[in-house]
């Protein structure tokens, strides 16, 4: 085709390819410009993704976004000036070094959410293009990701069904240069998004494969604040604790639930004393054989077995908290330790479902006798405590005598349980027993450990749970962090022996729990709508909606997922069976999906062409066929100069097909028309024409 | 941002350069009307595709970190609509019919125009549908279901000759602008380039035939059939050309001149030099002289054209100088 090419200087026509030009300036739009309407659905989806964030960032952040929205619509609305690099450069240094300032650190949730929300803004100001606009959406997207990590309850379910259906309203607007899709139009394609993407992001949630456990640090902020038991205790902790209407976990029988005196959740187990502060044993020191084999059997024999489910909240612990004694239980990575404690083999960082199964004993068996640390009390420490245990250990009978008098003297003589027990000195339990006389649990369930060791007697601090609420509209146990408790255990004969001074005390508080125990006790719950009865109801209902949301969505992780992959005949699946298994229904929705959108696709069968590729099949037998260049006009001149007697209906009927081609789409009568004309076509053979 | 922005490609320059050889390979030449089946419609991540992904990759990360299973779901959200979206943004261009029409011949140095018609045979809408280079300001036209558009190209020509018109490329990123899936197009067509017509000619333009100036009507004589022409009143239907009737619809009355009032254009009337120096020149003469309503002939070395006049006599002449290669012949000789 370029054998007449021309010459050596026109050398330019075949190799370097030449390209069609950008349309000239004018007739295309304005180089980045966006659009008011495109502003107000960015402006809708940042509010969205901030909105979780505002309650715990400094005024300043949200003041500045404000500001940079600000700016920006009044620059497309009055055409106001955007601020010029150099402007730009300082702001955003100025911007970081605000952050710095104010939180200290670059890293962390609050200062990483500031950050980026910073970042937000400072984008936002300088928002022109398609491109600037999918950036704003992309860390808009990531801001209310980051949301998430402070606050993932059901309130979050709008936020995120927002965010993505704004979002992904606010993308599709942006990713047109000019005008806007009508708002009906824009929801069609949105939604219609969105429905299909709803299918691959269910399988994609539920098989993706969950890898257990942080593979770098958790963020600090935010986290900071959790509430809980912990390894040690000294006076004051759990008094801390019981201001806490956090829930620490719930719990849903099976069968009948064990009286509220019974419930006693048993956490760490303190054994290590200096005088002040009880600790539990180093992981080294701890037993590693577990507990006596028949620890539970004899004394469980014949009682009431509870099972039960327990959705233990994050605590960044490993204390399972199971119901006291713990028989049997269900939790993937947990040992039971010499102790009784339930331990988990590594920090509790999720939503936790485990079950089990318990007796409710006020003691155990243990064939070892107890060790020397049992019976530790510093030497210098508490004096007057040991005095007073010595003289009362040779007025009992016996020992069980002796512990029986230690708990009357607190019922008896002038003791009080308070949740603002007064400051403890040097020696707090000389300073409890002998002056102060009023404390909270851990007061007196230390002060009945010293006591006992100081008579002789092996004991120990346990630390849990004791009570329960009860939702009643979904029919499960609501334990919170102001149900948490300091009991102590005794050996006794060969048993440890609960003994819990508390009851002693204030029976109410474990009979029917804290309020009923200290009922002025104001928590800081809506004050107004206070005891109504219908706030109570609603309150529980919501909780029950929390309840199940946290134990069906929220605990949704790698135990979870290896147990729907057993219910679908994966027996034991490896992390390698999740990602196949996965692969294999992402591919499958994918496929049905294409399959489907082919079938949608495939356009209607065009008579008008149809009937002119019979035409040109016909010609092609009869007289040539087409060229693959040639056009339909040349293609009919090309068949007149052969065979003239039919050149002219030919030439007509291809007149008549591009006319049907170029102008709009021809109705049904118009296509059939023509398909007609080409029924009716006759071309004799050659040999018949009369030369 | 305001820097400038130039021609954004998905691909690199060479890599784009191969695809679309292969695709040539693998299509073939495309005839006058296009239906793009899905088999040839290619689909890429842009460049906002790739840094989603990577952001919703990094939210993924921090989800399995942190096991926070509401931020699994946006990850997971979001990766599906994406996902979704490239299934939107290829049924958005197959099924199109295509075709090509315009390309009407220019000088070297002009903008050559073309016209991409594109109809919507699918009983859904399309959406911002772009041909040409890719950019953001490339104009896009919205295919209602049945509806046909047009979108304008522009081809810039440098020289003269025949040009093989570039592949066409038709695209859309709708809907969400993380990926482009497009087309190529290879019209079979030849894009003919007249040389520049030079500012000003050194020799004079040929005297005309003194009787011309008067000759009136006289001079449509019956001599030498010179090209059509809209007919007169009360024009014989004889002189009627039928034959392009037919094909064209509009009724033309055939031209015939008398040869006497001729001029010749003549390569060797002019300085010798520049080959495409001299070529400019005398489609400089061919404007003037049909201007000037001249019947004029062409000849070059090795080729001819006899003295005539009208629109197609022009562009005849002017193709053979747009496709001459003077050198060629000079050496043949």
């Amino acid at each position: 085709m370029h054998a007449e090419s021309t010459g050596s200087r026109a050398a330019g026509v075949g190799d370097a390819e030449p390209g069609w030009e950008a349309p000239g300036a004018g007739a295309a739009p304005a180089k980045g410009h966006t659009s008011v309407g495109q502003l107000a659905w960015l402006a809708l989806l940042i509010g969205v993704a901030v909105e979780p964030h505002a309650g715990s960032l400094d005024s300043w952040v949200l003041a500045a976004l404000a500001g940079a929205l600000l700016w920006r619509s009044g620059a497309a609305l009055w055409h106001w000036q955007l601020p010029n690099t150099p402007l730009r450069a300082a702001l955003t240094l100025s911007g970081s070094f605000a952050v710095v300032y104010t939180y200290r650190r670059i890293s962390g949730l609050d200062a990483g959410s500031a950050l980026l929300i910073l970042m937000l803004a400072l984008k936002l100001i300088e928002t022109h293009s398609a491109r600037d606009r999918s950036i704003v959406i992309l860390i808009a997207w990531f801001v209310l990701f980051a949301s998430f990590l402070r606050e993932q309850s059901v309130m979050s379910v709008p936020q995120l069904a927002g965010g993505v259906v704004i979002g992904t309203l606010a993308l599709l607007q942006s990713a047109r240069p000019a005008t806007l899709l009508t708002p009906g139009r824009a929801l069609q394609i949105t939604g219609r998004l969105l429905l299909q993407a709803v299918p691959l992001a269910l399988a994609l949630f539920l098989l993706f494969p969950r890898l257990p456990g942080p593979f770098w640090a958790l963020p600090s902020a935010g986290d900071g604040g959790r509430t809980g038991l912990a390894d040690q205790m000294s006076p004051g902790d759990i008094t801390s604790l019981a201001q806490s209407d956090e829930v620490a976990f719930r719990v849903r029988f099976r069968g009948p639930p064990p009286a509220p005196a019974e419930l006693y959740w048993r956490g760490p187990v303190l054994e290590r004393f200096d005088g002040r502060r009880w600790r539990t044993q180093r992981d080294s020191a701890r037993d590693p054989s577990g507990p006596d084999r028949d620890y539970a059997a004899r004394a469980a024999a014949g009682k009431q077995l509870y099972s039960y489910e327990l959705t233990l909240e994050p605590n960044q612990q490993r204390w399972l908290l199971p119901l006291e004694t713990p028989l049997s239980w269900n939790a993937p990575g947990s040992t039971l330790t010499g102790t009784l404690e339930l331990l988990q083999d590594r920090p509790i960082d999720r939503r936790m479902v485990w079950s089990g199964q318990s007796v409710a004993l006020g003691g155990f068996s243990d064939a070892r006798t107890p060790q020397q640390i049992n019976l530790e009390l510093p030497a210098d420490a508490n004096p007057r405590s040991r005095a007073l245990a010595l003289e009362m250990r040779l007025d009992a009978a016996s020992d069980e005598d002796y512990l029986r008098r230690i708990l009357t003297m607190f019922r008896k003589e002038q003791f009080f349980y308070t949740l603002q027990p007064p400051a403890l000195g040097a020696n707090p339990v000389d300073d409890f027993l002998f002056r102060a006389r009023s404390g909270f649990c851990e007061h007196y369930a230390s002060a009945f450990a010293v006591l006992a060791r100081a008579g002789g007697l092996p004991a120990r601090v346990v630390a849990g749970y004791q009570g329960a609420e009860r939702n009643p509209v979904a029919d499960y146990w609501i334990v919170r962090q102001s149900d948490a408790h300091a009991w102590a255990e005794v050996w006794l004969d060969g048993r440890w022996m609960r003994y819990d001074p508390t009851a002693a005390v204030a029976p109410e508080r474990i009979e029917s729990g804290l309020d009923a125990a200290l009922p002025g006790l104001a928590r800081n719950d809506l004050p107004l709508l206070g005891n109504s009865e219908w706030f109570e109801r609603i309150a529980l209902s919501w909780d029950a909606v929390n309840a199940t949301w946290d134990r069906w969505v929220l605990a949704f992780g790698p135990d979870q997922q290896s147990a729907l992959l057993e219910g679908l005949g994966i027996q034991s699946p490896t992390l390698r069976d999740i990602a196949l298994a996965c692969a294999a229904t992402v591919s499958v929705v994918l496929l049905l999906f294409t399959w489907f959108s082919s079938r949608a696709t495939r356009s209607r069968p065009d008579p008008v062409e149809e009937a002119w590729q019979r035409l040109c099949r016909l010609l092609a037998k009869r007289v040539r066929a087409r060229e693959p260049a040639e056009g339909p006009a040349e293609y009919a001149a090309a068949v007149a100069r052969i065979r003239p007697d039919i050149g002219a209906t030919i030439e007509a009927l291809a007149t008549h097909y591009l006319r049907l081609r170029y102008d709009k789409i021809p109705t049904a009568t118009e296509a059939q028309h023509f398909a007609q004309l080409v029924r009716q076509l006759r071309v004799p053979p050659e040999t018949a024409i009369p030369q | 941002m305001t820097r400038p922005r130039h021609r954004r490609r998905q691909l690199p320059r060479f890599l784009n350069h191969r695809l679309q050889r292969w695709a040539q390979r693998r299509q073939g030449p495309d005839g006058e009307f296009v239906e793009l089946h899905q088999g040839r419609v290619y689909i890429l991540p842009t460049r906002s595709g790739l840094v989603f992904g990577a952001v919703f990759f990094t939210m993924l990360l921090g989800a399995l970190n942190y096991s926070n299973n509401m931020g699994f779901a946006l990850a997971f959200l979001l990766t599906a609509v994406a996902v979704v979206s490239i299934h939107h943004c290829q049924r958005n261009l197959a099924g199109l019919r295509l075709s090509v029409s315009g390309c009407a011949p220019v000088f070297a140095g002009e903008l050559m125009e073309c016209t991409l018609h594109l109809t919507n045979p699918g009983r859904g809408p399309r959406w911002q549908i772009a041909a040409g280079p890719a950019t953001e300001r490339t104009p896009a036209v919205d295919l209602p279901p049945g509806a046909s558009g047009e979108l304008t190209l522009r081809l810039a020509t440098a020289q003269r000759g025949r040009l093989h018109c570039p592949a066409i490329r038709v695209s859309t990123r709708h809907p969400l602008g993380l990926f482009e899936s497009w087309a190529w197009l290879y019209p079979q067509r030849e894009l003919l380039v007249y040389p520049r017509p030079a500012e000003s000619v050194s020799v004079r333009l040929p005297p005309a035939a003194p009787d011309f100036e008067n000759a009136g009507e006289s001079v449509r004589g019956t001599d030498e059939f010179v090209g059509l022409r809209p007919p007169l009143p009360g024009e014989s239907l004889s002189r009627m050309a039928w034959k392009a009737w037919a094909r064209t619809g509009q009724l033309l009355a055939k031209d015939y001149r008398s040869g006497a009032g001729s001029s010749w254009l003549d390569w060797n009337a002019l300085p010798a030099g520049d080959p495409e120096e001299r070529l400019s020149q005398l489609a400089r003469l061919v404007i003037d002289a049909e201007a000037a309503g001249q019947l004029f002939g062409l000849r070059l070395p090795g080729v001819e054209l006899p003295p005539m006049a009208g629109q197609d006599h022009v562009h005849r002449c002017l193709a053979v100088l747009a496709t001459y290669n003077g050198e060629l012949r000079a050496r043949a000789r």
